[in-house]
């Protein structure tokens, strides 16, 4: 399914797209902190349009770092980073095709529900009608149509998530970048909503840029996994994931998740 | 609750929402019993305090100009009404305009401050030290650059409001949440975007609690400058008619108009609760009601 483009094209003022063109591509990236400390070394690697790619490794291996560089956030002290072509701050300001959800959902706690997934629409300048639209037809896509006029405070946990993700949803990303977002959740919740999240991707077609430390997690929702070293954070393995689609929840179970499973926490171990 | 996917109702928008006000709504009886409840320990214990100030000064015989009865203040300002509600008006509207200026100049001041930590760092220490200038040492300056009467006790209500309201809505302003600052940066929010929906919002509850203490400066600030810098008469304001009821020893009059200042800046201050209370009430802890 093709994600309406809520503003203009501005194709015209950036290199044309084709579909074998990778979405993100990172080239000897590297970055240096002012105390000297090197947080990335040598990062190489693409993201094609419709992958779900994870970064697997463990805290401090600069695998947040990494995603906020790929939103436009952060800086880099060598290599290139193109997403959609262009370097990611202008690309995210000339297409608004980034989309980011956070560890916490980071919602506005003075808004109500309706008010926080309108927010990217808002800012976009989208009218008042359309993205109250749009708002409440992406929260009922994440099955909280009665939870509009609630209050951030009210809600639990995975509902937040559920509203961040909405957010997303509704500001109709190509590119969706998530940091650890069920990474403070319950297990039951955690893994409802990773089969939600799948179900989205399949519905919005979303490209994702996947943060974990959860190697169940990453196998579950990928189609590549991306481990990582410390200090220096580097790519030490790229696994890819050749399970069935869609991934039902019995797939836990079964024996050639496991192996998958097992193959990430030994790169990871010889990390 | 239908939480899954799957399950997602059917129904749309506002049919089947809920809030928090409307529940409140629902059961004013419920309300107005809860209000009587949180006022009534305190009143109790007002009306014991009179009782025994009563009871104090008959048995003991005190002289009323050493400390006046209850009653003789109530008589006091029953025979001065009409100068206590003139002084009472005059020191509530010196005390309001004071208010607002602080409220606007504060704010603004903040605002420029919050904009670079370098400006913040250059002018935020002599916000401090014009703070810890001593009233007394400025008052007869004001009194010769903006002249006796409305005008010097209207700044000098202002300069003593001022202080808070810079301090807390600088506080609110550089205690934005980080990951919403960097969700506005995401979706593009110019300058302005970000101000308005994010930082101005998520420093409310500071502002109001510097608005909250600034009230009160401000009618102090009123009194005092009346008290300095006021002009005699009808127009003086309580403060003016604390001097001369002092000067003439009438300690009922003291009295009464003393209680007709803490009841001015009690009032002043209810109102503010509200008015915070009406703005936080669905998010700041501070203002939300629970329900055990």
């Amino acid at each position: 399914m093709a994600v309406a483009h809520p503003v203009p094209s501005q194709a015209d003022t950036a290199p044309a797209l084709s579909l074998a063109e990778p979405l993100i591509s990172v080239r000897d990236v590297g970055k240096t902190y002012s105390t000297g400390v090197v947080a990335l070394e040598g990062i190489t690697f693409d993201v094609r349009p419709g992958q779900f790619v994870s970064l697997v490794g463990p805290s401090g291996c600069g695998k947040s770092t990494l995603l906020r560089i790929i939103a436009g956030l952060g800086g880099i002290s060598e290599g290139t980073v193109l997403v959609e072509g262009l370097p990611p701050r202008e690309s995210r300001q000339q297409r608004g095709d980034t989309g980011f959800v956070f560890q916490d959902a980071t919602l506005m706690p003075w808004r109500d529900v309706v008010g926080n997934i309108e927010l990217p629409l808002e800012l976009r300048g989208v009218s008042r009608g359309e993205r109250r639209a749009k708002a409440l037809e992406a929260l009922q896509t994440v099955g909280l149509t009665s939870f509009g006029r609630a209050y951030p405070r009210e809600l639990s946990g995975g509902m937040k998530m559920r509203v961040s993700l909405a957010r997303a949803l509704a500001a109709g990303p190509r590119l969706l970048l998530m940091d650890e977002p069920f990474g403070a959740l319950d297990e039951i919740t955690r893994q409802r909503l990773n089969g939600e999240l799948l179900t989205l991707c399949a519905l919005a077609g979303w490209t994702v840029v996947f943060v974990t430390h959860n190697v169940f997690e990453a196998v579950f929702l990928s189609s590549r996994i991306l481990v990582m070293s410390r200090q220096p954070g580097r790519i030490v393995a790229s696994i890819d994931v050749d399970l069935p689609s869609p991934r039902r929840p019995e797939l836990r179970t079964a024996a050639e998740y496991t192996r998958v499973v097992g193959q990430v926490i030994s790169c990871l171990e010889d990390a | 609750m239908a939480t899954s996917l799957a399950q997602a109702p059917a129904s749309t928008g506002r049919a089947n929402t809920r809030s928090a006000p409307d529940r409140a709504a629902a059961q004013p009886a419920g309300r107005l019993r809860q209000s009587l409840a949180t006022a009534a320990p305190p009143v109790a214990v007002f009306i014991l305090f009179v009782i025994a100030w009563q009871v104090f000064c008959t048995v003991l015989k005190i002289p009323h100009y050493l400390l006046p009865k209850p009653t003789d203040v109530v008589i006091a300002a029953g025979d001065k009404a009409d100068i206590l509600a003139t002084a009472l008006l005059s020191t509530f509207t010196s005390a309001l305009i004071g208010l607002g200026l602080a409220v606007i100049c504060g704010m603004s001041a903040a605002l420029v401050m919050s904009q670079s930590k370098l400006v913040e760092r250059s002018i935020y220490p002599f916000a401090i030290l014009l703070q810890t200038i001593p009233l007394i040492a400025y008052a007869p300056l004001i009194v010769i650059w903006v002249g006796a009467g409305m005008n010097a006790v209207v700044t000098i209500s202002f300069i003593i409001a001022l202080f808070p309201m810079i301090s807390n809505t600088i506080a609110g302003l550089s205690s934005t949440d980080h990951n919403l600052v960097s969700m506005f940066e995401l979706y593009n929010a110019n300058w302005w975007q970000r101000m308005v929906k994010l930082k101005l919002p998520a420093a409310l509850p500071y502002i109001m609690t510097g608005l909250r203490i600034s009230s009160g400066l401000a009618v102090i600030g009123a009194i005092i400058g009346e008290f300095i810098a006021g002009i005699g008469g009808l127009r003086g304001g309580l403060g003016y008619v604390i001097v001369s009821a002092a000067n003439r020893l009438e300690m009922s009059y003291l009295f009464a108009a003393a209680l007709c200042s803490s009841v001015l800046g009690l009032v002043i201050f209810i109102g503010i609760s509200m008015v915070s209370a009406r703005f936080l009430r669905h998010w700041h802890e501070s203002a939300v009601q629970r329900e055990n």
